[in-house]
């Protein structure tokens, strides 16, 4: 066993008095603000104008850019290098005048002098591999980046750049007046990575075994970075965690390959005659008509037979995307291909898949039914799905989002044999990448500055489709009845929430400075999401607010404002509380039940009456003769109530109800007070099942509006004719309680997976 | 009750420039205090296939279904106990590994301390993955009648104490 020594880098001493008594004082407590939780969100939110209305729709004068790309890419397999040069046509739309461009240089980072790779702190490593020692001791960092030819007016001229870190601005010769175009050119090329051993959305795979590599390229061209009416000019960095803020335009692509490589790319193939042998064509155009299953245009055996030879001839693949923010594509001669046509709404859409045989037979037999149940639930919920095709892409661990084209994860054993976590992890993954041609490359939201607003609708969107895939595909899940999601379910991210409030962000948090980003802008969001749509507004409601916002948006830039905007706007139901309590704080979920009184009609006023009388100077003979009494009950009966004990309540039932026995034995005889307590700082619905002595129980959900005058506890009355006998808050765990244990009356031993499993093994 | 918390703390993560879809290693384990019995119920969960990073590194093991279970959680119990350590009044005290079970994609392990006297300060020493994922966290909850604590640990701090009196 081995000794560490520690560095005590910081001691925070906390100290907890839970006995302290608050101060006795005759004044009273300092005045405050307005910290209501159900308080508007006039502060948090700007303004609404022309270019976003107050209803979070696009104003009247909302603009976007509009970019539009010509490039001729050439991959150099050999020696792993990327070449390009752009012709760039920029619109601008806005009313404003530009007198210079920023483009963005994502591959930069790996610069082998980046800052980002000093981003983080941390010290010396106590335990580290030796691999990481070396890595990080020994090795030389990668270097990579963009090297710029040069920038060029169309005419030629050359153009002053500078290079700011991941970013370029280019000076104009004249300003680019609002609704003018301005066209220019760009020559570059870098060093590909290897995106296994670098962790990288973008690079190659390198295969040991046939000594070919499988290329997944993005971010590989200088890209404008977006203007608009929030940012002026998108300035935040690229720091690796914030993706991408990107302008919708016109692409045409040359993509010259190794010519035994197969590509697949954003946009629709131009020559696919050119580039596919004859054989291949053929069942390219079988497949544009096979609805039912995938048709395989490239199989493993012709890929087996390609590993060995390494062409040295070259074949261009051309592709045009019409309308997309981003261009991605994927390159190698190990890659097998195949194809469905999927019905979306009144349009053919091609679901495609692309793996080396190392991802068979997992990948044959669940990618493109995955990419087809991705399109038909997203597009029933959102919009109908507007591209040609989605492509779901092979990479090894790592899953990563382009317009019509993604990297997944899900590899088998070497012997072809995968558990059903790997099978599960894959389908998973390719919803929820092929789900990001949703958000947010059609509800083109600025990832850069709000992770959540993709990752967490997408992951929300894919809960869903996971659920339905399992509904449609019941012998992929068996034995299972329901697929196993990982995230969307509240009773999940129980963990997250409860857990230390130093090291939990709020949601509206910047990518970069989140410290969990998986809980935190995937499925802290997309719980919420679930809980809006299941909880609090209801599946009718939320379905038809979420689609407007979806179409609203589509094919134009959101803010996070226009989502919560449009939200409240199309179901009228206020939710400035959720907003404020899920996505600008870090507060939790935690409602009980403290306690409950029985009450009895006494026939004379109960000491608490007497007080209340006294008060006002006042006794019982004062009052009118027409009030009745109530006192608890303090246990001893558990029997109804006599209506006998009070006058004026037996007058007024045999003169309103007479001999009618039936109205009169469906009176409420038991009376009850619940006090339900509320330690969690979020405000949430109090749902409440009640347990009646015959078996019977009641269900009743008190609006969340009951804690707005009181954020610690409520009392509600229950008047029942049945005797109660249990009181449960939340039974069914769906509003993310992080404590259960205060959820029961009569308090519920509620067991721990540790003590149901114990019990488990022992029986 | 006063307690008072002693907590080494200090956040660093990885190096990854770039970081995507569940590129985050985290294991979150759960100890209970139940002062009847004077135990400490132990729960760590991680997700199934970052611990088969461990467990395949030597052999050919497979998680869920278990390729062989004995063999399996003798491996397990082996790692767990000479990475996972806690000392009740600066005295190690011994895990009793009660078993394990798969819940979705996470891994859950039940271990059982007891313990011989009261209970004045807990420590943690937690390495779990730490040599197989530089930017593994170690999420520690611990939990004490209705007084809860939680601890994020990693590799440059692996370690917390909490006094109570």
């Amino acid at each position: 066993m081995k000794k560490f020594i520690y560095s005590i880098s910081l001691i925070i001493f906390i100290s907890f008095n839970t006995s302290a008594q608050e101060g006795v004082s005759s004044l009273p407590k300092p005045g405050h603000g307005n910290n209501n939780k159900f308080k508007q969100l006039y502060e948090e939110f700007s303004t609404p104008n022309r270019y976003r209305t107050a209803s979070g729709a696009p104003g009247s004068d909302y603009y976007q850019q509009q970019v539009d790309y010509i490039m001729d890419i050439e991959l150099d397999d050999k020696n792993t290098k990327l070449y390009g040069e752009e012709t760039i046509i920029y619109k601008n739309n806005s009313p404003d005048q530009l007198d210079y461009l920023w483009i963005q240089l994502d591959q930069n980072i790996r610069k082998k002098d980046a800052p980002a790779l000093e981003k983080n702190g941390g010290g010396a490593d106590p335990l580290i591999p030796v691999e990481a020692f070396a890595a990080k001791y020994f090795d030389k960092p990668f270097d990579g980046g963009f090297n710029i030819n040069w920038v060029k007016s169309n005419s030629g001229l050359p153009l002053k750049y500078t290079i700011n870190n991941t970013m370029m601005r280019v000076d104009l010769p004249n300003p680019i007046e609002s609704g003018e175009s301005y066209s220019f050119k760009i020559k570059w090329w870098y060093k590909i990575n290897n995106h296994v051993t670098n962790r990288a959305r973008s690079g190659y795979e390198f295969f040991p075994t046939d000594g070919n590599r499988a290329y997944v390229i993005a971010q590989f061209f200088p890209r404008l970075a977006v203007y608009n009416d929030v940012e002026g000019w998108q300035n935040y960095q690229f720091w690796g965690n914030g993706e991408f803020a990107l302008n919708f335009g016109n692409y045409e692509v040359n993509l010259t390959v190794p010519a035994d490589h197969v590509v697949e790319a954003t946009g629709d193939l131009k020559n696919p005659r050119e580039v596919l042998t004859n054989e291949e064509f053929k069942r390219y155009k079988k497949a544009q008509n096979s609805f039912d299953k995938p048709v395989i245009i490239v199989n493993q055996e012709e890929v087996v037979e390609k590993e060995s030879k390494f062409s040295e001839k070259k074949k261009t693949w051309k592709y045009i995307a019409k309308n997309v923010r981003d261009f991605a594509f994927a390159s190698s001669r190990k890659f097998i291909w195949d194809m469905m046509a999927v019905k979306v709404g009144p349009r053919k859409v091609m679901a495609v898949s692309l793996y080396p045989k190392e991802g068979n037979p997992l990948w044959e037999k669940y990618s493109t039914i995955a990419v087809a149940q991705t399109l038909d639930t997203y597009s029933k919920y959102t919009f109908d799905y507007p591209y040609p095709k989605a492509v779901s892409v092979h990479a090894k661990n790592q899953g990563m989002e382009y317009p019509m084209i993604c990297w997944n994860y899900g590899r088998p054993d070497e012997d072809g044999k995968y558990s059903d976590r790997v099978k599960f992890g894959m389908i998973s993954v390719i919803i929820h990448e092929v789900g990001h041609n949703y958000f947010p490359m059609i509800v083109n939201s600025d990832e850069r500055q709000w992770g959540w607003m993709d990752e967490g609708l997408d992951t929300f969107m894919q809960y869903l489709t996971e659920q339905e895939f399992g509904e449609n595909f019941k012998e992929a899940i068996n034995p299972l009845s329901k697929y196993p999601s990982r995230r969307g379910e509240p009773s999940k991210i129980t963990p997250y929430m409860s857990g230390n409030q130093d090291n939990i962000s709020a949601i509206m948090s910047n990518p970069e400075n989140v410290f969990q980003l998986g809980p935190n802008a995937y499925a802290k969001p997309a719980t919420a999401l679930n809980i809006l749509r299941e909880t609090i507004m209801g599946r009718e409601l939320f379905d038809h607010a979420f689609k407007t916002y979806s179409q609203r948006w589509m094919f134009k830039h959101p803010t996070p404002e226009d989502f919560f905007r449009t939200m409240e706007d199309a179901s009228a139901v206020d939710l400035d509380w959720f907003w404020r309590g899920w996505f600008y704080s870090t507060d939790y979920v935690d409602i009980g039940v403290k306690g409950v009184k029985k009450y009895k009609i006494s026939s004379k006023p109960g000491p608490e009456v007497d007080k209340i009388l006294s008060a006002y100077g006042m006794t019982a003979n004062d009052l009118a003769p027409d009030y009745v009494f109530m006192s608890p009950e303090n246990g001893e009966n558990n029997g109804e109530v006599d209506f006998n004990n009070s006058i004026p309540l037996k007058k007024y039932i045999d003169e309103s109800f007479g001999d009618n026995s039936t109205e009169k034995n469906n009176l409420p005889k038991y009376f009850y007070e619940i006090e339900f307590e509320k330690p969690g700082g979020l405000v949430m619905p109090l749902i409440v099942e009640y347990s009646y002595k015959d078996g019977t129980k009641d269900r009743i959900k008190y609006p969340v509006q009951v804690w707005r005058k009181n954020d610690n506890s409520v009392r509600k009355v229950l008047a029942t004719n049945k005797e109660l006998i249990g009181v449960k808050v939340d039974p069914d765990m769906e509003t993310a309680d992080i404590d259960n244990s205060n959820n029961s009356w009569p308090k519920e031993k509620s067991s721990s997976d540790f003590e149901k499993f114990k019990a488990k093994i022992k029986g | 009750m006063s307690i008072i918390v002693l907590f080494i703390m200090m956040l660093s993560q990885g190096e990854n420039v770039e970081l995507e879809f569940h590129d985050y290693y985290v294991s979150t384990t759960q100890v209970d205090y139940i002062k009847k019995k004077n135990i400490l119920q132990i729960t760590i969960r991680m997700f199934i296939n970052d611990f088969e990073d461990v467990i395949t590194k030597n052999n050919n093991l497979k998680l869920d279904p278990d390729s062989n279970s004995i063999e399996i959680n003798k491996q397990l119990n082996q790692y767990i106990i000479e990475k996972f350590k806690i000392l009740a009044n600066q005295e190690p005290m011994i895990l009793d590994f009660i078993g394990k079970e798969y819940k979705t994609d996470m891994l859950q392990v039940y271990y059982e301390v007891k313990l011989f006297e009261k209970i004045k300060s807990v420590s943690f020493e937690n390495y779990i993955l730490f040599d197989f994922f530089k930017n593994q966290q170690n999420i520690i909850h611990f939990k004490i009648d209705k007084f809860r604590k939680s601890f994020l640990l990693d590799v440059n701090n692996p370690k917390a104490t909490l006094f109570l009196d």
